[in-house]
């Protein structure tokens, strides 16, 4: 399964994944991040049964300076 | 006290927190000039190694956090970065921040009316970064917003109040809202001008983060911010086109000797005149 996570593409084994599993795999946990998908945003509370597909494009964004 | 969407605030003043030259020259900027609301942004986890050390700072201080969708280009966009800010920053504030035009960062003001909407309905407050145009404002006001937020200029100029007749228009027309000048403000003298026009707050983040002492400027805005808001409140004085003196009149010493004393000696000239 190919995705692209922050504009970078990706390869995982299998079809289907969870976006918590795809998220263990970065190391991402705690409250101060989020993510979209498609440019639809995920809430936390459904990472563990949010299904990730072939072609999917993540965003994964952290706090940082702004105006 | 300003009392904003049901939180008190001592500070007017909103500071953004991009371009300082170290988060610790950040933090020691809000630390000096007691602003107690800060503007943040979501960007790709890793895209710039500094942004952690920031948040490391920042999240400790005793501020609130005021998010922006800063950098969309469109309503969904700018939606889907709102979710995500109400989500890791625990607020359902958002400055609203929709670009129309990447030469001069204009607000797209249709995104912004439509993006607006959307956003009330899923129970955001909306800080609408926007033109000075009257009839958005109105438009704004009659979806439901409790705040507008006109440009003094475009982000990061450093012109200040290109358009006074269309703030004080807007003032005038929204007395009961919360006003706020967000961008363009150069100096502190111009960030004071906002406030002695009634303005509630002024936010900017340029002319601090890039002056030569962050900190020194974070707090000359502080003051002159806090110097217009008491200026407002005290109520200024009409402009004039003559002069009128301050000191008293009545009661001057000397009071209209010298033209007596330029009266006698022109009679004693004239008579010198007559005399053989």
């Amino acid at each position: 399964m190919k995705i692209t996570i922050n504009g970078k593409e990706k390869s995982f084994e299998g079809e289907v994944d969870t976006l918590s599993n795809i998220l263990s795999l970065f190391g991402k946990d705690g409250d101060y991040f989020a993510v979209a998908i498609n440019k639809g945003f995920v809430p936390k509370h459904k990472y563990e049964k949010h299904e990730i597909r072939e072609g999917d494009v993540i965003e994964i964004v952290t706090p940082h300076p702004g105006g | 006290m300003w009392n904003l969407l049901g939180k008190k605030f001592k500070s007017r003043f909103l500071l953004g927190t991009s371009g300082y030259p170290s988060p610790e020259v950040l933090k020691k900027s809000i630390l000096d000039s007691e602003v107690e609301i800060i503007t943040m942004s979501l960007r790709r986890s890793g895209a710039m190694e500094e942004g952690a050390a920031f948040w490391e700072i920042l999240k400790e201080l005793p501020v609130h956090f005021l998010p922006n969708t800063a950098g969309c280009h469109s309503i969904k966009e700018a939606v889907t970065t709102a979710h995500m800010a109400r989500e890791v920053f625990n607020t359902n504030w958002i400055k609203l921040e929709i670009i129309g035009d990447d030469y001069n960062l204009q607000p797209d003001p249709f995104a912004l009316v439509e993006g607006t909407k959307i956003l009330l309905e899923d129970g955001f407050e909306v800080f609408p970064y926007m033109t000075d145009d009257l009839v958005l404002a109105e438009k704004l006001v009659d979806l439901g917003v409790r705040i507008l937020m006109p440009w003094a200029s475009p982000i990061g100029s450093g012109k200040g109040l290109i358009n006074e007749y269309a703030l004080k228009t807007l003032r005038n027309r929204f007395p009961e809202l919360n006003l706020i000048i967000d961008a363009g403000i150069g100096k502190p003298s111009e960030a004071a001008r906002a406030m002695e026009m009634g303005y509630d707050g002024v936010l900017l983040n340029t002319a601090v983060s890039q002056a030569l002492i962050p900190n020194l400027m974070a707090k000359a805005f502080s003051d002159a911010i806090m110097g217009g808001r008491k200026g407002f409140e005290a109520g200024l004085m009409e402009e004039r086109d003559f002069a009128s003196p301050s000191t008293p009149v009545v009661g001057t010493p000397f009071w209209h000797q010298e033209k007596k004393i330029e009266t006698n000696l022109n009679c004693e000239k004239k008579n010198d005149l007559f005399t053989p």
